[in-house]
């Protein structure tokens, strides 16, 4: 399928993503990924679920903006990201798209805080949101004070995976990315987890896609999604 | 905010930076430090023989006898007549001489035999003359003055008694011993080969040498010859008619050479030398590089994560390539900075050695616009060496997540995907 086979492509502003027609391979021929049509409406909680390998991760680069697909377009928050030079594709990122991955989510060497401000300045909104901003929101996720001025490598993962929502809510981004957060914690620290993540979504009012293999999990959201049904390329093959 | 984050970056792997950074700051070190030998030696040289017109000694070569008769490096192949001497100082084109007699030394440092125009004449630095510290010049024989250095280093007062060893050995089984000479003075310091050096009369050194084979016969304290002199002409025109009378003087084979040109010969035989030092410290420069290279290279793999975490707050790769290359400019100015320092400390601390060692006075650092080029050549060939990593680091960033090696702090960490 085609871009041109797509519906009509105006930008809607009532979506947080919206994707037509979109295409991506690695090596040409292979196709990875090719969604005719998915929306994500704003405010939603995707639960979007599908085993190893079934091209979960290069959905969410497309998503992020880190990869660029062979045809078809990608817009989110009503910005088509194919149109954006990388540059400022990767300012966009900053601003609009809140990520956070299974693990290392944090500049090891810098304090808490540090990573936080970093993700400020990458951001650059007008006004620069306050150490108060930051306090507030680390607070909100249960870190304690004493924490703010350590090493991100020092917390443990469950510190860090909560310091990790901060530091991509900090820009209150319209989408927020997850990607199997919890893989690493037990499942008394995930419900904590999941619990102080859908909090802090309703406060900063982002869309939330959440990508998990952990069908456990999709009792938290309002549209559980599976990537099978999603894409049409279908062919069980392992890509990283 | 990038150069915070480049500097705290170094100061989480600051172990191997610190190799890194006193590999730089050695090859620094011994790069401006050939270089302000170079430049001081020079320098020391030029400072020893500014007023000489000419020095005249026996044929032969022509550094030989500058170094001889004013550095006191080498001996003397043959002397000059007092015969010699006396005619062709009473040339009407001379203004003054300055006989110079060597071969004895008093422990290690060298005794001069001349006469008083060594003290009217002799120039120094930017034509300065000699001047007293203390006491005052010899008058009677067995009277010696000291050069600043061998007074400070053996610590003799006006009034000490010295003997005189034969032969320039520090240690000489023929000491003068039935004629101890009497310090009367001892000359200001100046950086010269002076410093270092004790002057006689040339009757002392005939008196002590009555006796020995090759001294005069008579009993008259006349010296038969002597080693060389330094001569001042009553103008510059004179010089080249001058020398070339010298040249061909027919009773011995003399020669007259001008300080200017035998310098010069003496530049070319320690360019070769400066060259090759240049040549093998800029090598170890470029090594101390390629290790700080190969240090950043091999800690991108560390780094893959630390960059998609970066990425994902919406790092440009721009922004990723610049922060890796400021890491190896900031290693190479706190390398440069300690290189100079240690620089600073060595000239401070080992310039007094060289002096003891090799007579050489070595000033305090200044930056010239060789050391300039050194150091921003040093810069250069980081940005070049940086690029490696650099680029590693640029295209680790146009790679998808998570592509992320297991981290670091966290072994606990499980891999799923």
């Amino acid at each position: 399928m085609t871009a041109s086979e797509a519906p009509p492509g105006h930008p809607n502003a009532a979506t947080a993503v919206t994707i037509h027609g979109l295409e991506f391979d690695y090596v040409p021929g292979q196709a990875v990924l090719s969604i005719p049509q998915w929306q994500i409406a704003i405010g939603a909680r995707v639960f979007l679920c599908g085993p190893s390998g079934c091209g979960k991760s290069t959905l969410l680069n497309l998503l992020g903006g880190i990869l660029v697909p062979r045809s078809g377009e990608i817009l989110v928050a009503g910005s088509s990201l194919g149109d954006l030079s990388p540059r400022r594709r990767d300012r966009f990122r900053a601003r609009h798209i809140g990520m956070v991955f299974q693990q290392l989510n944090l500049v090891p060497y810098l304090s808490v805080l540090d990573n936080l401000r970093l993700a400020v300045h990458f951001g650059k909104q007008r006004p620069r949101p306050s150490d108060e901003r930051l306090a507030e929101l680390l607070s909100q996720l249960q870190l304690d004070r004493g924490l703010f001025r350590q090493r991100a490598s020092h917390l443990s993962v469950g510190q860090q995976q909560r310091v990790a929502i901060a530091r991509a809510l900090v820009n209150e981004p319209e989408l927020l990315i997850v990607d199997e957060p919890t893989s690493a914690l037990d499942s008394d620290s995930r419900d904590a987890f999941m619990g102080l993540l859908l909090d802090c979504v309703a406060t900063t009012g982002s869309t939330l896609l959440f990508v998990s293999h952990d069908r456990s999990l999709g009792g938290h959201f309002t549209e559980t999604v599976d990537l099978r049904d999603l894409n049409q390329a279908g062919k069980d093959r392992h890509v990283a | 905010m990038l150069l915070e984050l480049a500097g705290k970056s170094l100061w989480n792997r600051r172990g191997s930076v610190l190799l890194c950074v006193l590999s730089i700051a050695i090859s620094l070190f011994v790069l401006l430090g050939i270089e302000h030998l170079r430049q001081q030696t020079k320098a020391n040289f030029t400072r020893a023989v500014s007023g000489a017109d000419l020095i005249v000694g026996a044929r032969g070569g022509e550094l030989n006898l500058l170094l001889y008769s004013i550095f006191r490096i080498g001996d003397a192949s043959n002397n000059i007549s007092w015969n010699s001497y006396q005619a062709l100082a009473g040339n009407p084109a001379v203004a003054w001489t300055i006989p110079l007699a060597l071969g004895d030394s008093h422990r290690g440092y060298r005794v001069l035999g001349t006469d008083a125009s060594y003290f009217e004449h002799y120039r120094y630095g930017q034509q300065q003359a000699l001047e007293l510290a203390a006491g005052s010049i010899f008058q009677e024989p067995l009277e010696v003055v000291l050069g600043h250095e061998v007074a400070r280093k053996l610590d003799y007062q006006p009034g000490a008694r010295i003997v005189i060893a034969h032969g320039t050995g520090s240690t000489s089984f023929s000491n003068h011993d039935q004629h101890p000479f009497t310090v009367t003075g001892i000359l200001a310091a100046t950086g010269t080969p002076v410093d270092q050096t004790l002057h006689v009369s040339l009757e002392s050194l005939e008196l002590i040498h009555q006796g020995w084979p090759g001294s005069g016969t008579s009993d008259s304290l006349q010296p038969a010859s002597i080693t060389a002199f330094i001569v001042g002409l009553t103008s510059r025109i004179q010089t080249f008619r001058f020398q070339r009378q010298v040249n061909t003087w027919s009773d011995e084979a003399l020669m007259a050479v001008l300080p200017g040109v035998a310098l010069t010969q003496l530049w070319r035989v320690m360019g070769v030398v400066e060259q090759s030092l240049f040549i093998i410290s800029s090598l170890v420069l470029v090594a101390a590089m390629l290790g700080m290279t190969t240090m950043m290279l091999a800690s991108m793999r560390e780094r893959r994560g630390e960059i998609a975490v970066l990425r994902a707050m919406g790092a440009s790769p721009g922004f990723i390539f610049l922060g890796v290359q400021l890491e190896a400019v900031i290693i190479t100015a706190v390398g440069v900075l300690l290189g100079l320092g240690l620089l600073l400390a060595a000239v401070a601390f080992g310039g007094e050695l060289l002096l003891e060692q090799f007579g050489l006075y070595v000033g305090a650092v200044e930056l010239t616009g060789r050391a300039g080029l050194i150091v921003v050549a040093a810069f250069l060939v980081t940005i070049l060496c940086a690029l490696v990593p650099g680029i590693s680091a640029y295209r680790i960033s146009l790679q998808s997540w998570p592509a992320m090696p297991e981290p670091a702090d966290n072994a606990d960490g499980q891999r799923t995907s």
